[in-house]
């Protein structure tokens, strides 16, 4: 597995946000029967999630949880020098959304910005690469956001992924700090992996037809079109017992941190059954394990950051913490970093409005006195 | 492990009764050996066994006796 260690950037702060709109397990009940809903419930642990039904992006979620961070840590607007925005909806098909969100945030011009493409991994990767620019040395401040609206890729009568996916974002403020303790990460790939977890349609492979949003019953019981998003249950088991056990004694390893080191254990939140079949695999005390998604369902890339902001945000404002976090799935895509964090300012998990912006490309950036 | 208590373990997993199960059981012929119980099932071994199967092979698996002898040399009389 690739393994690189940052020096000299720290975090400042972590905001997230999540649409008004819930759909919860009476949700279900209605679309799939008792029987069935308690036994996806047993599997998934979700008894509610967010999700948007006025059809917000990813980005119109960014902009409040950057909005408020900022304003927590006293950032001017021109003093960001990256935006990384890690997605798999991203507004349009190009260009590309941290470019928008630049704009909408009123950032300098001289900041870079740029998509990354990732699922379950994403927080994981994004921390890599916003914190690698960081450390080259010209950069001083990034934020990190990341997130997916993964409730509108899923067809409604799909009991793989519709009662398990919710909609959330999150923004991590980076800062270069020579006095920051490193942070370790271990990434892998294993691309191999991708017919189990795929979106088929709608990309330069397969481009859209007509009929290709019909949605027909297919091989596993479930309807869904091939412009809905797929997913192979049995399969993402398999690779994630195969898989994130190595990753975990890989990053104890390059770190040099045991169990006993580690203060939290903050996994992407899959499903509460995955997470509880991998920390028995991995071996990992329950006590620092956290399990966040009961209320907000599988949020992607966003469930780290969302799970850290509802579970950890006293310790972590008040202290600080040694963390592992590992992300791990589509692609295949799996990342580990062991990172010392806090004290820092951490967000409760905002919850806004479910309305699309009026304007097409979101709201123009208002000029603000500094 | 032995057969009986693997058997059982299987019960479990689909929500029956212990004893519920045969080792010449169709599995098509149980409503309860759905993708959830597939997924219990590949976890529950993994728990046991500290082996993975691959998803194919359960999904390929026919009858108990097949799913017995995904986990051999584990299971046993």
């Amino acid at each position: 597995m690739a393994t690189t260690r940052i020096q000299g950037v720290r975090i400042a702060g972590i905001a997230s946000a999540v649409p008004s709109s819930v759909m919860t397990l009476d949700d279900d009940i209605r679309a799939f029967g008792e029987d069935d809903s308690r036994r996806i419930f047993k599997n998934t642990g979700v008894r509610v999630r967010h999700v948007t039904k006025a059809g917000m992006c990813t980005s119109d979620l960014c902009v409040p949880a950057a909005e408020r961070l900022l304003r927590d840590l006293a950032w001017p607007r021109n003093s960001i020098d990256l935006l990384v925005l890690v997605t798999q909806g991203s507004d349009y098909p190009l260009p590309a959304t941290a470019c928008i969100l630049q704009h909408r945030l009123g950032l300098s011009s001289g900041c870079a910005a740029f998509d990354v493409n990732l699922g379950c991994s994403g927080y994981v990767y994004g921390l890599s690469v916003a914190a690698s620019f960081l450390m080259g040395g010209g950069l001083r401040r990034a934020l990190l956001m990341v997130g997916d609206m993964s409730s509108c890729s899923a067809a409604p009568q799909d009991r793989s992924v519709s009662p398990l996916f919710g909609d959330g974002a999150a923004v991590t403020a980076l800062e270069a700090d020579a006095s920051a303790p490193p942070m370790v990460f271990v990434l892998g790939t294993d691309g191999s992996g991708a017919p189990h977890l795929i979106l088929p349609v709608g990309g330069s492979r397969r481009r859209r037809s007509p009929g290709s949003n019909e949605r027909t019953l297919r091989s596993d019981g479930n309807i869904r079109s091939d412009e809905d998003v797929y997913m192979n249950g049995l399969e993402v088991l398999t690779f994630t017992l195969n898989n994130v056990p190595p990753l975990i004694k890989a990053i104890h390893e390059a770190s040099g941190w045991s169990n006993d080191d580690v203060d939290h254990f903050v996994f992407h939140q899959a499903s509460v059954f995955m997470l509880k079949t991998l920390a028995r695999s991995v071996g990992l005390p329950m006590s620092k394990f956290v399990v966040g998604m009961e209320d907000y369902g599988n949020t992607s890339s966003a469930s780290i950051p969302l799970a850290i902001c509802a579970k950890l945000r006293e310790g972590l404002e008040g202290h600080s913490k040694k963390l592992i976090l590992a992300g791990y799935g589509v692609g295949w895509s799996w990342g580990a970093v062991a990172l010392t964090a806090g004290p820092m300012h951490v967000s409760e998990v905002l919850v806004v409005p479910d309305e699309a912006p009026a304007e097409p490309f979101g709201p123009p950036a208002i000029s603000r006195p500094e | 492990m032995k057969t009986g208590e693997f058997l059982e373990l299987l019960d479990d997993i689909i929500e029956q009764p212990a004893g519920t199960l045969g080792i010449e059981q169709k599995l098509d012929e149980l409503e309860g050996w759905d993708s959830l119980a597939k997924v219990s099932f590949i976890a529950a071994v993994n728990g046991q066994f500290g082996i993975t199967l691959l998803a194919d092979r359960v999904v390929g698996a026919k009858t108990v006796a097949d799913l017995v002898g995904l986990v051999a040399p584990h299971v046993a009389n």
